[in-house]
């Protein structure tokens, strides 16, 4: 705050106001996009789950009786899901049953050994193990992968979205700020230029101008009171060294005649 | 045959004991234990929830222990599996699945018949037992064991049939 301490009022005030609703502002953004990004992940993740379990469902009657192609077109059916990378079925001893890659380069990599059932967030992607339960018993294992690309995207859509209300909140907190600290330091100013008229003309007539009935109007008023009582005392003064001028003269006048009569009365 | 390894090393818990049982065998017994789970039953006065479900088998024994195995370590939908010897038709009437042996192709016509309406899945291998009007029919397709499921039996039992199911059976003929 020591560079604040030399600024003229009218910067101190603008500085202030701007500092202020920026960061209040920044805060603001900055808890909106991580309760963007919270909800958006608990969606995604409920939405997989979703899929998970139907495509599991739809799998049983493959599982069961070994037909690995008929769940082989399930999980393809997964395709109307650009975001879903891989998905692989496990049977009941966890060998792969059957996968889907959506996109063939992805043969390179060996499919992932069964994890635990739930979810997790790793290298932008999402993946998710669930068991294909029929009839009260778990016949296999599923596995998806989502891309978290868009989630990603949406994430940076969001970060420029804030910078650019940031900066034009700013613009406008910058204009206002510049229009209302005027409140403030124009009655300030106006007070400091009175100071200095008084001082240099040593004229205690003029009276600084009052602009509202705050801390500064009374600071104005009592400044004005001074200045009068100033020139009060300064009228008394003149008069009483006028009365006493008037009074000397009288006496003296008086002393004159008695001296004339004196003179032609010897 | 890794899938057919796969599902006999499922049903085939333990050693058996009156000598091995052909994997064919194997995998039908395990297919004859999953058919329960994609098949409503209407509900029996003499059943519920609580209950075994009964697995029936008609005729010579094809399965070993299989069958047995299979129900030691399994539950449908918390339902405890009974595997039974049927012997008479009657007996046949109050199982819940039935599978009938080759040894009975000879009278299973009027055996098919004296089961309708009474809700019991009838499973069978046999063609006759197919043209007979059974509901689910093994048929072996190469080294693999596969199946037909005839729907208007099903309805006449008052079964439902999964959707699942129906998509993995092999299309019958439609009869005129």
């Amino acid at each position: 705050m020591q560079f604040l301490r030399n600024l003229p009022i009218k910067r101190k005030l603008m500085v202030i106001s701007m500092l202020v609703s920026c960061v209040a502002l920044a805060a603001a953004c900055a808890i909106f996009m991580i309760y963007e990004q919270t909800v958006a992940r608990e969606q995604m993740v409920q939405a997989l789950k979703i899929t998970a379990a139907t495509t599991g469902a739809n799998s049983t009657a493959g599982l069961s009786f070994d037909e690995a192609g008929s769940v082989r077109d399930v999980l393809k059916s997964l395709s109307v899901q650009p975001d879903i990378n891989q998905a692989y079925v496990y049977d009941k001893n966890g060998h792969v049953f059957a996968r889907y890659l959506r996109d063939p380069s992805y043969e390179k990599y060996s499919p992932p050994p069964i994890g635990a059932t739930g979810h997790r967030f790793d290298d932008s992607r999402l993946k998710m193990f669930q068991p294909i339960n029929l009839a009260g018993e778990t016949i296999g294992t599923i596995y998806l992968e989502q891309d978290l690309t868009p989630l990603n995207t949406r994430f940076w859509r969001y970060v420029q979205m804030s910078i650019l209300v940031l900066l034009t909140s700013a613009c406008i907190a910058f204009f206002l700020s510049a229009r209302l600290q005027k409140v403030i330091s124009e009655p300030l100013s106006n007070l400091a230029a009175t100071v200095a008229a008084v001082r240099a003309e040593k004229n205690y007539s003029v009276r600084a101008a009052k602009q509202g009935d705050d801390e500064l109007g009374s600071l104005i008023d009592g400044f004005n009171e001074m200045l009068a009582q100033i020139q009060e005392r300064d009228a008394n003064l003149e008069h009483r060294v006028s009365e006493r001028t008037r009074e000397l003269t009288e006496s003296f006048s008086v002393l004159n005649a008695m001296l004339v009569r004196s003179r032609t009365a010897s | 045959m890794a899938a057919v390894n796969r599902l006999a090393a499922r049903c085939h818990n333990g050693r058996s004991r009156g000598g091995t049982v052909s994997k064919e065998y194997q995998i039908k017994a395990a297919y004859l234990y999953n058919f329960a789970k994609f098949v409503e039953w209407p509900a029996r006065a003499s059943t519920n929830n609580q209950s075994p479900l009964v697995i029936g088998v008609f005729g010579q024994n094809p399965f070993g222990d299989a069958l047995e195995a299979i129900a030691k370590d399994h539950k449908i939908n918390g339902r405890t599996i009974a595997i039974k010897s049927v012997t008479d038709v009657t007996e046949a009437g109050s199982v819940d699945l039935i599978f009938f042996a080759v040894t009975e192709d000879d009278h299973i016509s009027e055996t098919l018949a004296t089961l309708k309406g009474k809700s019991v899945l009838t499973v069978g291998e046999s063609e006759k037992f197919s043209k007979a009007g059974g509901v689910i029919h093994f048929v072996r397709e190469s080294d693999k064991v596969r199946f037909q499921v005839n729907t208007t039996a099903a309805e006449q039992q008052g079964l439902i049939i999964s959707a699942q199911l129906l998509k993995l059976a092999i299309p019958t003929h439609k009869e005129p």
